[in-house]
C-alpha cells in the first residue's frame, strides 16, 4: 500500500479530481495549504484571487503560495496510474505545477467495519 | 527521499522558515493544524485549551540534507516551554515534479 501525496495548484483540484473518478480512484483528502518551491514563492505565479492575509505576506521575503495538498492510499500496482493522471492534469509547463510523493504505508483499517489492509481502501 | 514532518509553534513559523531560506531549503508546505501533547492541552485558570493552533511544516529532501533541516528547525523552533512542537521523519519512495514529470526533486 502506498500514500500519494500531491500538491497542486488550486485552479486545477476539479479536473484532477474529475480525471481520478473516472479512472475509479475517487476516495482522496483534500486540503488546503500554503507552499513554496525552488522559486520562492514566485508571486507573478499565483492565481489573481489572493486574500488580503496572502497580499500582506507577499510584501516580506517569506512568500507562500495558497495550494491544494490531496492524499490518496491506494494499492501498490495502482500507483504508477494515478501518478501519471495527475501529471497530465496538472502539467501546465510553469513554475508552481506542484510536486507528488509516493510514501510507504504499512496498514490502513476501515473505522466502520473493523476490515484491515486492502479490504479497508478497496 | 525522506519527509520531515515539523509542528511548530505559529509564532516561531517566520523564524524557522527564514532560517531554512538562508541555508538553501526554500522548498516545503505549511498546513494550519491544531493539536495537543502529553500535557493534554493547556490550562490558564478555570480554562482547558483542549486544542492548540500549531503549524505543521512539510519538507521533503534528500536523505544527506534531513540532518541539517532537523537541526536547522530544533535551533530556530525551540523556546524551552511546553509546546516547543515535535518533529517526525518518514520515508518516501518516489519524487514526481508536475511540470516536468521527472523523477526528482
Amino acid at each position: 500500500m502506498k500514500e500519494i501525496v500531491a500538491i497542486i495548484r488550486r485552479q486545477k483540484l476539479h479536473e484532477t479530481k474529475t480525471a481520478l473518478d473516472g479512472l475509479g480512484f475517487s476516495p482522496m483528502s483534500i486540503l488546503s495549504v500554503s507552499g513554496r518551491g525552488k522559486q520562492k514563492g514566485f508571486i507573478g505565479e499565483v492565481d489573481p484571487v489572493m486574500d488580503e492575509f496572502m497580499l500582506d505576506e507577499a510584501d516580506v521575503d517569506v512568500r507562500f503560495i495558497p495550494k491544494r495538498l490531496i492524499s490518496i492510499v491506494a494499492d501498490d500496482a495502482d500507483v504508477p496510474e494515478i501518478v501519471e493522471t495527475i501529471i497530465k492534469t496538472n502539467n501546465t509547463g510553469y513554475p508552481g505545477d506542484g510536486k507528488i510523493f509516493v510514501l510507504p504505508i504499512t496498514d490502513a483499517i476501515r473505522i466502520r467495519t473493523s476490515e484491515i489492509g486492502l479490504s479497508a481502501i478497496k | 527521499m525522506k519527509m520531515v514532518r515539523a509542528i511548530i509553534r505559529p509564532e516561531k513559523e517566520k523564524q524557522v522558515v527564514e532560517a531554512l531560506d538562508k541555508n538553501g531549503y526554500s522548498s516545503m508546505t505549511k498546513m494550519h493544524i491544531f493539536g495537543r501533547g502529553k500535557q493534554k492541552g493547556i490550562q490558564v485558570g478555570p480554562i482547558v485549551y483542549d486544542e492548540l493552533p500549531k503549524i505543521l511544516l512539510m519538507i521533503v529532501a534528500k536523505d544527506e540534507d534531513i540532518s541539517k533541516i532537523v537541526n536547522l528547525i530544533e535551533s530556530n523552533a525551540r523556546t524551552g516551554n511546553i509546546g516547543d512542537g515535535k518533529i517526525f521523519i518518514s520515508e518516501v519512495d518516489e519524487v514526481y515534479t508536475i511540470r516536468t514529470g521527472n523523477k526528482e526533486l
